[in-house]
């Protein structure tokens, strides 16, 4: 019996091409963009290498100093957050680094731009990073300013044709510095990206460790994700009692210390103090989403309602002929699910392709998106529910019609 | 096989209700050939459709084969359908979507039956009507004729007791009107099949045993 519902529902398809296409269309487009949409909140929101642990951190990015009629912002400087950061209670480590900086590098003739990064040895126990060869430098390397260096996969091809870069030497800034390990490229997008990393202590001048505000970020571990709050109130509690430089202009100090999904938010939705805007941007979010995947569903079922009506003519005579209401649902619901199903496929592929494409075309430096099989399941899923809705409505009002109203309905045409 | 006891239908519409059909009392034996003529619009259609269980009357009640179908649920009512009667339409209701032969398959998908057989019945069926070689064409590659002899086939492929046809030959000229006729003689004569027709044609009811005459809902001969 089911079987000969999936053939029905096949050759259904085949005669009508221009239903099946528009469905399919309606279905693939919908769950492309959703795939490719989320596999790129993914790549930003969940851990990944070398940021596995961002269920449990915080990053100190921007600080603020706020005056009567002024206000500067930057980044936060080497001294606040050496002295304020430190013995925060709950939280378990605590790594400031500064934020990528490109230079130039010299090599034969040549010059390359690579990123720079100058870390501590915390840094390193915080993010995870791949490391392919050798590995970090730790907190004595930072103690005693060692001139070693960290560097990525895509810098050691670029800098030494052979490989193995462990033991030799690169200059940065006029400085030489001894490559001790090679991690694995990292996504632009992540905390702690750059091509090569080296202890802060290594700057030429040790002006920084004076600074208040400029330079630095900050990255805390706390004990457990559900720390991370308090650490936050602990934090602005503190903030009233620090004695901020320039004391006759600034009144006020605003440093948030952000989780992972804050901290991205407020790139895209700052408000006038930097605050986090997390709540309303998970809502545009999955506002977004649901908007998204109406419309298209809505679109469907408009089209199986015409479509079944126009089909009256075939109810009725099935009905005439010996079929219960609830095999007509069974023959409707089939089809649909099937042709969401194989819309679902071709989503796939195209998702596939289409995110192979991205990271191969460089849109976004080092981007490497990966299709979420969650994500995917969790489409298809809605996939199948709209699928299942938009037929089952309209063929269950068909079913419930008396036979010989479905029949008439298509004589009267 | 076919009994009408005191039946009437009326169709309610916000503005008006109409009386379809009023106080018939029918009796048709089983093998017998009837026709039902009348005016447009006198209750032919819905006549048919109480008898073939696609619409339930208002009062009165309904025997097929001997069993009253009063309270019967969907699935008894379908079951009864498929397994004692056919039905052929003015306007044909082929299913486009679908080729001859499995538009003659439909009433063997609910039964419990192999393909292969369902198939085999359906080839069958076709031949019977004269279009063993016009299995895997769609219904708009036929003529009319050709289409109503399709659902003439689909109508027979289960072997009901029963055989409705509402206007079998309306849309047909007279030729292919002629075939369809004689296709309904032979299934009554050879196969014993009861047959109830509804005809404009007064040469095609004087073929059959018997003429029901209804005017404005009411049995008048
Ligand atoms: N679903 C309905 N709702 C309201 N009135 C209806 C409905 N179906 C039929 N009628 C009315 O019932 C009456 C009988 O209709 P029916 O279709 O049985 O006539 P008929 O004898 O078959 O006519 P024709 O020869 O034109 O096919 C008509 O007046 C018609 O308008
Ligand atoms: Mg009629």
């Amino acid at each position: 019996m089911f079987k000969s519902y999936l053939v029905m529902a096949f050759k259904v398809f085949m005669r009508r091409k221009f239903f099946t296409f528009a469905s399919l269309f309606g279905i693939c487009f919908t769950l492309v963009v959703l795939m490719v949409a989320t596999a790129a909140l993914d790549h930003i929101l969940m851990p990944h290498t070398p940021d596995v642990n961002n269920d449990r951190t915080l990053l100190l990015a921007n600080m603020s100093l706020i005056g009567e009629g002024v206000r500067s912002t930057s980044s936060p400087g080497y001294r606040f957050l050496d002295q304020n950061i430190r013995d925060l209670p709950k939280v378990e480590r605590v790594s400031i680094f500064t934020q990528a900086r490109p230079i130039k590098l010299y090599r034969d003739a040549e010059s390359l731009e690579v990123y720079v990064s100058r870390t501590d040895g915390q840094f390193w126990r915080i993010l995870q990073f791949d490391f392919l060869e050798g590995g970090p430098f730790n907190d004595e390397d930072e103690r005693d300013a060692n001139r070693v260096a960290v560097i990525s996969r895509r810098t050691e091809e670029r800098l030494f044709a052979s490989g193995n870069a462990v033991g030799k030497m690169i200059d940065v800034d006029r400085q030489s510095f001894e490559v001790v390990g090679v991690v694995a490229d990292v996504s632009y997008l992540r905390t702690g990206f750059s091509d090569i990393w080296v202890p802060i202590s290594t700057s030429q001048s040790q002006a920084y460790r004076a600074d208040f505000m400029s330079g630095f970020s900050c990255l805390l571990l706390a004990e457990t994700a559900g720390d991370r709050r308090s650490i936050q109130e602990e934090l602005a509690s503190r903030l009233p009692d620090i004695e901020l430089p320039d004391d006759e202009r600034y009144e006020t100090l605003v440093v948030s210390a952000n989780t992972h999904f804050e901290a991205f938010t407020t790139q895209f939705l700052s408000s006038e103090y930097g605050e986090p805007q997390a709540g309303r941007a998970g809502a545009l979010l999955i506002l977004g989403a649901l908007l998204f995947m109406l419309l298209p569903s809505l679109n469907l079922i408009n089209l199986n309602l015409s479509r079944i009506f126009e089909r009256s003519s075939e109810i009725g005579v099935r009905r005439a002929f010996g079929a219960r209401s609830g095999s007509l649902l069974v023959q409707f619901l089939t089809e649909n699910v099937l042709l969401t199903l194989f819309g679902g496929l071709l989503a796939l592929l195209l998702s596939q392709w289409l995110l192979r494409w991205i990271n191969n075309a460089d849109l976004v430096p080092f981007v490497n998106l990966e299709l979420n099989w969650r994500v995917f399941g969790w489409g298809m899923v809605l996939a199948l529910i709209f699928g299942v809705l938009s037929g089952v409505y309209p063929a269950w009002k068909m079913s419930r019609l008396h036979p010989a109203e479905a029949l008439r309905a298509r004589s009267k045409l | 096989m076919i009994r009408l006891d005191n039946v009437a239908k009326v169709y309610r519409t916000a503005r008006m209700e109409t009386m379809a059909l009023n106080q018939i009392d029918l009796h048709i034996a089983e093998g017998e050939f009837v026709s039902i003529m009348g005016p447009s619009g006198c209750g032919k259609s819905t006549l048919l459709n109480v008898i073939g269980l696609l619409d339930e009357p208002s009062e009165g009640s309904v025997q097929i084969d001997g069993t009253g179908i009063a309270g019967y649920s969907d699935r008894q009512l379908a079951r009864l359908r498929n397994e004692k009667i056919g039905f052929i339409f003015q306007s044909f209701h082929l299913v486009p979507d679908l080729n001859v032969v499995s538009n003659v398959e439909i009433p063997l998908l609910y039964r419990s039956m192999a393909s292969k057989e369902r198939r085999r019945r359906a080839i069958e069926a076709l031949q019977s009507v004269g279009l063993g070689s016009r299995i895997h064409h769609f219904p708009n590659e036929l003529s009319g004729g050709q289409q109503q002899r399709v659902a003439v086939a689909r109508a027979i492929i289960g072997a009901p007791r029963v055989i409705l046809a509402d206007e079998p030959t309306g849309n047909l000229d007279s030729q292919m009107g002629d075939e369809i006729m004689a296709i309904l003689e032979r299934l009554n004569q050879e196969d014993k099949t009861t047959v109830v027709m509804v005809t404009h044609d007064a040469e095609q009811a004087k073929r059959t045993a018997r003429t029901i005459r209804l005017f404005d809902g009411r049995q008048v001969a």
